[in-house]
């Protein structure tokens, strides 16, 4: 089960005699390319990119970001190329391999507040909880809105 | 005539010990704090109000006799008890303390629980009848607003203002408590499963639910989207009413059309195989300027398309609740003045067998074993029709209750009917024959309703029908539960017939006078919105009104009828006979008095809430120079910078070959508007309101208002509207924001209370 927001566990415990889950297990990734790069991939770069954190190169999960590691040399080009993107795409792809289920995995567990189920993370908790708006973009492009792919998915 | 006869009850109360000593408080969510009244102390019209219980929802016991009333009090001071009465006598019997603002009550088939929702507390509370105790408190989200169960007992639905769900629950019964059990429905959006609170997104703050075990459908009344979401419950997924995925309604799943009522939908009942539905009126949908000439500027027509107010009606539409199809559609009596004397069969005009609806405000249903029973609180008043072959109802009688009416129980052995009086603090009963009994079971310490100006107020507003032309409007019509509703309404100060205007709420407005999207009306005096009730020309020789010599007479004796007196009470105005000019004002103060703001349960204290406050409050940006906290808007008496109260916003919408946003000389000479210019509406208590945005209506999704077009965040089918001629970011910077950004700016929003 996940756990939730207090005080939202109380509500969880009054299913518990039900013993159903909020949301089910999702095994496969969606990750529809155009919304990684309209609305995830600036997200990824404005929280995690910076040179100190997933913006070097040494580091097992890696983005490429407009004022940060570049593939290109040229200065006079600052939005990502289509290179750099799909790079970025596939760094998160290599980061949900190994999970049967999806919220578990890394990219939505460890950047995650300790208090609301996350961590551990160098980078300190970049997501309030497993309701904040920037962790529900992310999880949808991930999950896709449901159990069955893709109803409402709006943050 | 029903006969009235006051008990004057000595018999004392009894005390019931209110709850079961073994319940826990231990682990539940706290309450919502309630957000205080509009006026403090400092302000020229504030005037101390007295304690009142506002008795709202009813119900009967099993065996009929008990009663119970949810005492819920209002916003700024809630209660927490629900009363009991011995149904016979009346007697009060006692009262059992449950949640923060007890806003419905639901008997288990078994007879034996009544559950109460509670909508300032995180969870439920559950009355053993039998002793009259509670005897559970089980943990829901706040906000739960009606809840019903199907007929075996075995299952349960929530309707939830604030995440606009219906949560959806297995019961069962183990050692004499309820045991619910939440489902995951196929529908639940990613955000309410992370949240545990998977459930049906259905409208904007959804309300009366009903059940029907014939086709296992659950029915739910979207209050201000004016549409009723249809659940199949064996997959706890809605119906597309149209079968074409191609269309959906605005906010519904995709390719989801919802059973549109054109209108806002106050209850609903189902009952062989039909869906009954209380509402207000579509309009007639007759032309723009048909009828007599009624503003003398020598063409048909009072100049508006909806002949200002008159067209309010009030509806009992129904449905056959299998198909959809729609079944008779039953209607008030007339339009004043201009379909009344109307030859029958003119257009707009419905045969007369549907003009059957009596009184104002169809606002609670309730089913006997053959009638039904309708509670109109407008006009604070209970009519009965009889249920007729195919969604068909025969009219048969109509009786006088107490105030602002709202909760209705039936007797089905005696075919008595009981109804909760808000206004007046007590109940009505009415017996078959119309004999009718009251009693009162809230707080008339402080002297009985109404006992203050702000008070007479409150009648002016909430049975505005009382003092209408033909008893048939009030300013709820359109101001649900004194919020706004997803509709644009004809502006009678517009310069084209076609203009238009978004409802707004009705709350917070302490600061922001001058009202209106224009800032023109002053809150003192109300009498412009007033006088589309009550038109100074429809009194004397001649005119429908002819009973009254003019309008000023009538209102005094209005007053004296209902209120029992024609002078206010001085403690806010100066005190003056209730006149037509003093009921206006009389109205503004109740308007000011009370803020009605709802607590947020929204949490503030998130990074996202933290984020977008930092957007909001930047230069970038530029939101908080025109919506300043704490109010979020700019005022006559809130105004930091001392900005310029009105500006232009949008190019003015053009509908027909007319400029729809131009005002009237007449408004402009009497209020000295501008055309084009528009004030800056509050942003205190967007997390409540219906997606529905700006002077027109024209944004239908907080990111549509706010994102320039083609910002990042928009989704298909959405249009950004922060464009002005070309020219983006004029409402404010947000076409430098990532999708994610301006998701914590709505976030921060969302959080305003
Ligand atoms: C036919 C629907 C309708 C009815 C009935 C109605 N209103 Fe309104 N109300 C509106 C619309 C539309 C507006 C916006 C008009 C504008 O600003 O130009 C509005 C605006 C207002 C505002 C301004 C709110 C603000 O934020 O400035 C107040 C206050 C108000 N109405 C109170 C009332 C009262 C009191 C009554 C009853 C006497 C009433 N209304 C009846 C539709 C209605
Ligand atoms: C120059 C002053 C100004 C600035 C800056 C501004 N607003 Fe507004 N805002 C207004 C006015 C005026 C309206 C009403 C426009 C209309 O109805 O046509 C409005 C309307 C709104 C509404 C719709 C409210 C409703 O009830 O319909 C929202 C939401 C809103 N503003 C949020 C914001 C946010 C967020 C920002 C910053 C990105 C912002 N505003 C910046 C003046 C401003």
């Amino acid at each position: 089960m996940i756990p939730p927001r207090w005080p939202y566990w109380l509500w969880l415990s009054a299913l518990a005699c039900g013993g159903t889950e909020a949301a089910p297990p999702v095994v496969v990734p969606i990750l529809d390319p155009t919304t990684f790069e309209v609305q995830v991939q600036p997200m990824l770069v404005r929280l995690c990119a910076q040179t100190a954190c997933h913006g070097a190169d040494d580091r097992a999960f890696f983005l490429y970001s407009p004022f940060g590691a570049r593939a290109i040399r040229s200065t006079d080009q600052p939005a990502l190329t289509g290179a750099e993107t799909s790079a970025n795409l596939e760094a998160c792809r290599r980061q949900l391999e190994a999970s049967p289920d999806l919220l578990e995995s890394p990219l939505l567990k460890r950047p995650l507040r300790p208090e609301a189920g996350g961590g551990p993370h160098g980078g300190g908790a970049q997501f309030y909880d497993r309701v904040d708006p920037s962790y529900v973009l992310f999880a949808c492009w991930i999950l896709g809105g449901g159990a069955e792919g893709e109803p409402e998915c709006r943050p | 005539m029903s006969s009235l006869m006051i008990l004057r009850l000595t018999a004392l109360v009894g005390v019931l010990s209110c709850r079961d000593p073994n319940l826990q408080d231990e682990g539940l969510a706290p309450d919502l704090v309630p957000v205080p009244a509009g006026l403090g102390p400092g302000d020229p019209y504030f005037a101390p109000q007295p304690h009142r219980d506002h008795p709202y929802a009813i119900a009967l016991s099993l065996s009929g006799d008990k009663l119970y009333v949810a005492l819920r009090g209002n916003e700024a001071e809630p209660g927490r008890e629900v009363a009991v009465l011995d149904a016979r006598s009346l007697t009060p019997l006692g009262r059992i303390e449950v949640g923060l603002s007890p806003n419905h009550l639901a008997l288990h088939p078994n007879g034996r629980h009544l559950v109460v929702c509670n909508r300032f507390s995180g969870f439920l509370s559950v009355i053993d009848t039998q002793s009259d105790q509670v005897v559970q408190q089980i943990p829901t989200p706040y906000y739960a607003t009606e809840l019903v169960f199907d007929d075996l007992g075995t299952r349960a639905w929530i309707s939830n203002r604030w995440l606009d769900l219906v949560l959806s629950y297995d019961v069962g019964v183990a050692d004499d408590r309820l045991q619910l059990s939440l489902r995951t429905p196929p529908d639940a959006r990613l955000r309410d499963r992370l949240r545990g609170a998977p459930g049906i997104p259905v409208g904007t703050n959804p309300r009366a639910l009903a059940y029907d075990p014939a086709s296992e459908r659950l029915f739910v009344a979207n209050l201000v989207d004016l549409d009723v979401s249809v659940i199949d419950t064996r997959e706890d997924r809605e119906v597309d009413r149209d079968g074409d995925p191609g269309t959906t309604t605005k906010g519904a799943p995709r390719g989801v059309t919802r059973l549109s009522i054109g209108a806002p939908v106050n209850d609903l009942l189902v009952r062989g195989g039909w869906l009954y539905v209380a509402t207000v009126g579509a309009g007639t949908g007759h032309p723009a300027d048909q009828g007599p000439d009624t503003n003398g500027d020598g063409l048909p027509g009072d100049g508006t398309a909806n002949l200002h107010f008159h067209d309010l009606q009030n509806e009992l539409a129904t449905y056959d609740a299998l198909t959809l199809a729609p079944g008779p559609r039953y209607t008030s009596d007339s339009i004043v003045g201009i379909l009344d004397d109307a030859p029958e069969g003119s257009p707009g005009l419905p045969e007369p067998e549907f003009r059957i609806v009596r009184g104002a405000l169809p606002e609670q249903l309730a089913e006997g074993p053959e009638h039904l029973y309708v509670v109109t609180a407008g006009s604070a008043e209970v009519s009965r029709y009889r249920f007729l072959e195919a969604g068909r109802l025969a009219f048969e009688r109509i009786d006088t209750v107490g105030l602002f009416p709202y909760g209705a129980a039936v007797d089905p052995a005696r075919g008595e009917v009981f109804v909760a009086n808000r206004l007046t603090e007590d109940i009505t009963r009415v017996e078959v024959s119309g004999n009718s009994t009251h009693q009162v079971v809230g707080d008339v310490k402080g002297g009985a309703f109404p006992a203050t100006d702000a008070e007479l107020g409150e009648v002016m507003l909430n049975s505005t029908a009382l003092y209408t032309v033909d008893g048939d409007a009030t300013c709820e019509h359109c101001h649900r539960e004194g919020g706004g509703q997803r509709r644009v309404a004809s502006a009678p100060h517009g310069r084209s017939p076609f203009t238009m205007r978004s409802t707004p709420t009705m709350k917070y407005l302490q600061q922001q006078r001058p009202l209106m999207f224009e800032n023109f009306l002053d809150e003192t005096n109300f009498s412009p919105m007033m006088n589309e009730f009550g038109r100074a020309e429809n009194f004397g020789p001649g005119m429908p009104r002819s009973d009254y010599p003019d309008r000023d007479t009538f209102y005094l004796a209005i007053s004296e009828r209902y209120l029992g007196r024609s002078r206010s009470f001085g403690d806010a105005l100066p005190e003056a006979p209730i006149t037509f000019e003093q009921a206006a004002r009389l109205l503004g103060l109740a308007l000011i008095h009370e803020s009605r703001a709802l607590p947020n349960p929204n949490p503030q204290d998130t990074f996202a809430v933290a984020r977008g406050k930092m957007m909001f409050e930047s230069a970038a940006t530029g939101c908080a120079n025109c919506h300043p906290a704490p109010e979020f808007t700019l005022s006559r008496n809130f105004n930091p910078a001392g900005l310029p109260l009105g500006m232009r916003m949008f190019s003015g919408a053009i509908f027909d070959g007319q400029d729809i946003d131009a005002l009237s000389e007449g408004a402009k000479r009497r209020f000295g508007a501008e055309d084009h210019v528009f004030g800056v509406p509050t942003l205190r208590g967007l997390w409540d309101r219906p997606e529905h945005f700006y002077h027109d209506g024209r944004a239908s999704s907080l990111v549509e208002a706010l994102a320039t077009p083609d910002h990042p965040a928009l989704a298909p089918g959405e249009e950004g509207l922060n464009v002005r001629d070309g020219v983006f970011d004029i409402h404010g910077g947000t076409s430098h924001l990532d999708a994610a950004e301006l998701a914590d700016l709505i976030e921060y929003l969302r959080s305003i209370e």
